[in-house]
């Protein structure tokens, strides 16, 4: 549990960071919480040559309302105030109920959003959950920023859209309007332990009874989040209800193609992803519209 | 396992295969041999035969573990006795019942031990008297009509404790002794210092060594220092801190050390108080003649006379108070209890929860009662991980894939019950003070009771548990095997 030697550097600004991944863009690790990193470097699973510390880096922790019904979220927020902050329980609720699922409280106090986001560990709640968003990566080299959306960030199992030399400075997510109800459901075999698969749900319920709009997206059941493109047509303008959030279910469970490891099995990974979706569906329907959650 | 048909058990066989791994590791086949000889639990069977046989593989060592063989034992012999109930159509408690070893035919001979004591009847009524109180059965009906699927698993162990008889043990291949030695001394200023070869590993010995000493030499546990940990201070031990024998085996030496240092205080003391020391009664530290508590003297007057003025010792009485005992059991003993898991299962996903754990046992003497239920506690936590959770997979190229705590799952309070605890007293024939031990108890019986209460759970789909972990993907399958069934 000794990691291979490697450089550390700890610069005080992102031009700081830019310079130091310009000089040296391959074997770099960038070392947010340290909640996956410093496992990965103890079992020397990752051996980089230097680790550049964003601890120090300031204005990467910040949650801000970004106009137009923007949150955007620095990639150093720890996953903590994800639990505490009003502006994340007042309009993205969702994002609360699954930070409450990442490992115990001691580490989401020091891992951060753009950590997990940028890990891309395919059993992880925050990607799967800024996915159920319409929600846009903002990454930043020495050449400049771009944006890029979250079905063309995650690229595959601990893969990313990340080039060397960029850095993940901050996520902004569409708050869905007042009144969407959310759920987070996960199942793990311990507390804190990895997922075995988590579902994220977003639905809105028009004055009609009618959905209006509805978001999926699952952890747990491949290399990256599995959003359901088919959802819209799916439920929107159907009244809400078990019967069609099981259909849904049934589909993602045909679809999906989860893996297989020590704690479950592929087939028993996608019928969870079948049940769960549903689950998730059914709750957030249930606190639509103000209602109360069950 | 034979019966008759009135329940009547008349013979267990058994054929065990022990995983030794690559090596002969510390304890060789010790556990393994434990368990063969545990077949007939605490049941009268007349007729037993077993064979037991070590396999070397290519994996890792075995080691010791909470238990020692004997949750294995008992997980096949209580879900063994639970299938015999269900094909003889009688209830799972009331086999029990009949084919307990009664309370006047112990200490009886078992397959290899000799049990010493208990009424395992009472514990098993008790138990059942609290989930009577608690309407469990009738619960349980009420839930599974509202689809939901709770069950009830009983289980009953006893537990190999206060090891060992150096004798036994040396002819069992144990290269080293069972007994345990004591130092007790009084100092100068009264304060007394105990010296133990046990061990303080968290689990309290030395408070419950304390309070042994204490109560036998007539002080009061906070002024005693309890020395452990360094060889070159304390007494040598047997065996050390292990296999349940700290408070029954420590605890027997350090009654009998205490004792020989109350007689010399005495002695003492009459001496000071112009008394018979057969008269004498000590309360918190201070010793006076039965019924005239105003005249006494001290734990520190006696330490005084004893160390620096030995003007004031009986004529003849050597000076210092310095008292050594060992003990080395005569036989182990053997506490047992009832554990009952209520669970409920959700049957879509296969995930566990439990709604109750009501835990009834006797320990014979208990010296402290937190040490015991903490270390009940943590058993019954390992015995949920074991049913549950734990296992040793390796692929297909013999790479063990649990090399870290991410892999290999342990419970968490979480997913724990809180128990639900009741003590039994039934003294050790064998043990001066009638301590059995308790440290394995919790993980022995507790396998047995939440597979069984998981196998409840499942009636509906006619589900067989036969081995551990029951893995939440393993309760999906079942459940769909129950309904592809019934199709």
């Amino acid at each position: 549990m000794r990691p291979a030697p490697f450089d550390y550097e700890a610069p005080e600004s992102i031009g700081g960071v830019l310079d130091l991944l310009e000089a040296a863009p391959e074997e770099t690790s960038l070392l947010a919480g340290g909640q996956s990193l410093l496992p990965l470097l103890g079992m020397r699973w990752a051996q980089p040559r230097l680790v550049i510390d964003l601890n120090r880096v300031q204005g990467l922790d910040g949650i801000e309302d970004s106009g137009g019904g923007r949150v955007r979220i620095g990639a150093m927020l720890r996953q903590r105030r994800l639990e505490t902050e009003p502006l994340v329980r007042d309009r993205l609720p969702l994002l609360r109920e699954a930070a409450r699922h990442i490992a115990h409280v001691p580490i989401r106090t020091r891992g951060t959003v753009g950590g997990s986001v940028a890990h891309a560990d395919p059993a992880a709640e925050l990607p799967a959950a800024i996915s159920a968003f319409g929600s846009r990566l903002l990454l930043r080299s020495s050449s400049g920023e771009r944006t890029l959306a979250t079905g063309d960030f995650f690229l595959g199992s601990l893969m990313t859209a990340i080039e060397p030399g960029e850095v993940l400075v901050a996520i902004e997510l569409d708050a869905p309007p007042p009144g969407t109800g959310w759920a987070f459901v996960e199942l793990a075999r311990t507390h804190g332990a990895f997922a075995l698969v988590g579902a994220a749900a977003l639905l809105g319920v028009g004055a009609d009874g009618r959905i209006g709009h509805a978001r999926l997206a699952l952890a747990g059941v491949g290399g990256t989040p599995f959003v359901p493109g088919w959802l819209d047509e799916a439920v929107l303008g159907e009244a809400p209800g078990e019967t069609l959030f099981r259909e849904v279910g049934d589909r993602v469970r045909s679809e999906v193609e989860p893996f297989h490891d020590i704690h479950a099995p592929a087939q028993y990974r996608s019928r969870l992803a079948g049940v769960l979706t549903a689950r998730a569906l059914e709750t957030a329907a249930g606190r639509a519209n103000g209602a109360t959650a069950r | 396992m034979a019966a008759l048909e009135d329940g009547t058990i008349t013979g267990v066989k058994g054929d065990l295969i022990g995983d030794m791994g690559a090596a002969m590791h510390t304890v060789g086949y010790g556990p393994l041999w434990l368990t063969s000889v545990m077949l007939t639990n605490v049941y009268e069977i007349p007729n037993a035969r077993v064979r037991a046989r070590a396999v070397v593989t290519n994996k890792t060592p075995l080691g010791s573990y909470r238990g020692w063989g004997q949750p294995q034992a008992n997980f096949v012999v209580e879900r063994t006795v639970d299938r015999l109930a269900d094909e003889l159509g009688m209830d799972r408690a009331e086999l029990r019942r009949r084919n307990f070893i009664p309370p006047e035919r112990l200490p009886r001979k078992s397959l290899h031990h000799t049990l010493d004591s208990g009424d395992y009847r009472a514990c098993l009524d008790r138990v059942l008297e609290l989930l009577a109180e608690r309407r469990w059965r009738e619960r349980q009906s009420e839930l599974r009509e509202q689809g939901r699927h709770v069950g009830i698993g009983l289980s009953f162990y006893t537990e190999n404790s206060a090891l060992g008889p150096s004798r036994m043990i040396n002819e069992g291949g144990v290269q080293q002794g069972g007994y345990d030695i004591a130092r007790v001394r009084v100092e100068p200023g009264g304060d007394v210092t105990l010296y133990t070869g046990l061990c303080e590993m968290g689990q309290g010995i030395t408070s419950a060594l304390a309070q042994v000493c204490g109560d036998h030499l007539g002080v009061h546990p906070e002024s005693i220092n309890v020395v452990h940990g360094d060889s070159s201070q304390v007494p040598y031990t047997g065996y050390g801190t292990g296999a349940s024998r700290g408070a029954s085996v420590g605890g027997a030496a350090v009654m009998k050390a205490s004792r020989a240092a109350r007689e010399k205080v005495l002695r003492i003391a009459g001496h000071m108080l112009e008394a018979d020391p057969l008269d004498l009664e000590t309360e918190d530290g201070r010793i006076f003649v039965r019924g005239a508590p105003s005249t006494s003297v001290t734990m520190a007057d006696v330490g005084r006379a004893a160390y620096i003025r030995a003007v004031e010792l009986p004529e003849g009485e050597d000076p210092g108070i310095e008292m050594v005992a060992a003990f080395d059991p005569p036989q182990f003993a053997w506490p047992y209890g009832a554990n009952v898991a209520v669970v409920e299962v959700d049957v879509e996903t296969g995930q566990v929860s439990f709604l109750d754990y009501l835990y009834v046992h006797d320990c014979g003497t208990i010296v402290n009662p937190m040490i015991v239920e903490g270390q009940l506690q943590g058993g019954v936590a390992q015995g949920i991980g074991a049913a549950l959770l734990e296992s040793l997979p390796y692929d297909e190229e013999g790479q063990p894939l649990f090399a870290t705590f991410m892999d290999y799952l342990l419970p968490t309070a979480v997913e724990l019950p809180r128990l639900t605890m009741e003590h039994q007293h039934t003294p050790s024939p064998h043990i001066p003070g009638g301590m059995k031990g308790v440290g394995e108890a919790g993980a022995i019986g507790s396998p047995a009771a939440v597979v069984a209460a998981i196998e409840d759970a499942l009636a509906p789909y006619d589900a067989r548990i036969t081995e551990t972990p029951v893995t939440p993907a393993a309760i999906v399958e079942m459940v769909a095997e129950g309904e592809r069934a019934k199709v």
